[in-house]
């Protein structure tokens, strides 16, 4: 839509035919008078959107260069020094060692949600938006069902997870045992090598509804005529599934897998309460550390050095999927 | 919109299996809620013993327990309470916001446009740490007002993105209109726009509903003290006491509590949920 049409001005002329100085001072009244109403419907909103989320997210940047433990006034400006050490290296025994083996284990943990994330719900998405999109046997309710655990709180979805993993009536011990596995001593949780793994999977039930959902309307919005003509000229599913809806979905493909990138990087609540409040150096992501530094070791500087970082990070990572995925998408 | 009424005919094996596949996608997303509230039904040893069993007889007193007892009551009303005074806020301010850069052309609109919108990149946590010592400093801490406060200048950017794209498609008429008889802009906003606004403003209040309700991070940052947690807070300490008490039932039943609104919100708005989620993405 051309911008003058959405721009609405209210001073419209109610004295057109009028001479020149009552159209000039109706104007500068009108002008006063938007102005006066301008202020009155824009300032609380500006206001507290200014104090209470924008400027603490511009002050970051800024507080990340001190030393700074606690309420106490005395704050050192440091410089970089906090990003060194983060992102830094140190020679130890002839040997680089990171300055802080945490956070790069932190990061490792958020990749490992990335891409399996990225592995398992688009393509799982991709299916079941497909097929839900046919005229299925009670397609709605299904997505209605796929879509619920989105709207439960991630606290509940964690504390629910935690028992199918719990380590003497979770279902997950009765599903292995029946196999033959012996489940983990100390509960899959507790267990350094699974307990990643497990807060992956209850991410994934948790998220892939949304992904499906966006990806059904996406596919829904395909023309039925294309599918028709494919079917006409001899193609089958899978070749009409890879001609026709993933170059007509690309865009929306696109969207799902920035916002799957930027969920995956967010991660906290699952793994703070899946953890018991006490992530350890196998469990750790990024955003746990940054609220163990900053709360229970009231390190702020360094804490917002790692907000920094996520910051750049997210930026950096959905601005290359979206120019990795750049290919003009099919206009209907 | 395409008639999608007719699309491929599959084969009959196909669609069978096609429809296990998504009965069996279908119960792995019930089966655990299923499974939660039965167990919410039981009593503490018969979760441990008999844990995929029906219950033997219903622990109605696991939910008394859980509301009286755990608090999990108290962290319902506190939940309750932030919420309708959040989305009141956040609905009244995010709407004039929108209202005015929607309907009206001033120098600077497109710039504050953006910046509104930008807010949707920022990492929840990003700011943390001097929005906390700025908390700390009005006496903001741990108290209601600082936790809405937070909660209203976080959820505007959404919001006035929502309620811009409905205010752009009401017709100028009517508030010309309105203006020629008189009113004042504001009653033209609350009399005239507002009303014929309410499907913008039921689709971001759902949101903001879920957005809330469920909320985490930044209740965690701002409410320390007991009496004042919500019901996310409440779970996640009720988890972490019952861990040395084992008093699973209780619990499970709290959990049931926090679940329960969300569903029935879902149920009673699913269809503006699903077409509110793709909305977006798909004009975008």
């Amino acid at each position: 839509m051309p911008e003058d049409e959405i721009g609405h001005n209210i001073s419209f002329d109610r004295c057109k035919d009028n001479n020149n100085s009552c159209q000039h001072n109706m104007r500068s009244a009108a002008n006063r008078d938007k102005l006066k109403t301008l202020a009155l419907f824009l300032s609380p909103a500006v206001i507290l959107y200014s104090v209470f989320f924008l400027f603490p997210m511009i002050q970051a940047f800024y507080v990340a260069m001190f030393r700074w433990s606690g309420m106490s006034p005395n704050r050192e400006f440091i410089g970089l020094a906090n990003f060194k050490k983060l992102l830094g290296f140190e020679s130890a025994a002839g040997k680089l060692v990171a300055t802080d083996p945490i956070f790069w284990k932190a990061l490792t943990h958020n990749f490992q949600f990335m891409v399996i994330s990225l592995l398992v719900v688009i393509p799982l998405a991709l299916f079941f938006g497909s097929v839900l999109s046919r005229k299925v046997w009670g397609s709605g309710t299904y997505r209605a069902v796929y879509l619920f655990p989105n709207m439960i709180s991630v606290v509940a979805v964690a504390v629910l997870w935690s028992f199918v993993y719990h380590p003497q009536f979770g279902v997950l011990n009765l599903l292995v045992s029946s196999v033959g596995i012996q489940p983990p001593h100390n509960g899959w949780l507790g267990e350094p090598n699974t307990a990643l793994t497990c807060m992956i999977v209850t991410s994934i039930w948790y998220g892939l509804g949304f992904y499906i959902v966006l990806l059904l309307a996406g596919i829904q919005s395909i023309p039925n005529t294309y599918y028709e003509a494919a079917s006409i000229d001899g193609a089958g599913s899978w070749q009409q599934f890879i001609s026709i809806t993933i170059p007509l979905v690309w865009d929306i493909l696109k969207l799902a897998i920035v916002y799957l990138v930027i969920n995956t990087i967010n991660i906290f609540g699952l793994v703070y309460v899946m953890t018991d409040a006490h992530p350890t150096e196998s469990t750790h992501t990024l955003l746990t550390y940054l609220y163990q530094k900053a709360f229970s070791e009231s390190d702020f500087g360094y804490a917002t050095a790692i907000g920094v970082v996520v910051f750049v990070l997210i930026f950096a990572i959905s601005m290359a999927s979206l120019r990795l995925m750049k290919r003009e998408a099919v206009e209907l | 919109m395409a008639a999608l009424n007719s699309r491929r005919k599959s084969n009959p094996v196909k669609r069978t299996l096609l429809q296990f596949v998504l009965i069996l996608y279908s119960a792995i997303v019930v089966y655990p809620m299923l499974w939660l509230l039965l167990a919410s039904l039981k009593g503490s040893a018969e979760i441990f013993e008999h844990p995929w069993a029906m219950p033997k007889a219903l622990h109605w007193s696991n939910f008394s327990e859980a509301w009286y007892g755990a608090q999990v009551g108290k962290c319902f009303g506190n939940s309750i309470f932030v919420t309708i005074v959040s989305m009141f806020f956040i609905l009244f301010i995010g709407a004039m916001a929108a209202y005015a850069l929607a309907r009206f052309t001033f120098k600077g609109r497109e710039a504050m446009s953006a910046v509104f919108m930008s807010g949707m990149m920022f990492p929840v946590f990003l700011g943390i740490v001097p929005l906390y010592l700025l908390l700390a400093n009005l006496g903001m801490l741990d108290n209601y007002y600082g936790l809405i406060t937070v909660y209203v200048a976080y959820s505007l950017s959404f919001t006035i993105f929502v309620l811009t794209g409905f205010f752009k498609t009401l017709p100028h008429e009517l508030s010309e209109a309105g203006m020629i008889d008189g009113c004042s802009n504001f009653t033209v906003f609350w009399r005239i726009m507002l009303p014929l606004a309410k499907p913008g403003l039921i689709a971001a209040g759902i949101f903001n509903f879920f957005g809330i309700w469920n909320e985490f991070p930044l209740a965690l940052v701002i409410i320390s003290k007991d009496s004042l947690r919500t019901l996310p807070l409440g779970i996640q300490n009720l988890l972490m006491v019952e861990h040395y008490q084992a008093n699973w039932g209780a619990l499970f039943a709290g959990l049931v509590i926090v679940m329960l609104p969300t569903l029935i919100v879902y149920l009673i708005f699913q269809r503006q949920i699903t077409e509110g989620l793709t909305a977006g993405a798909l004009k975008g």
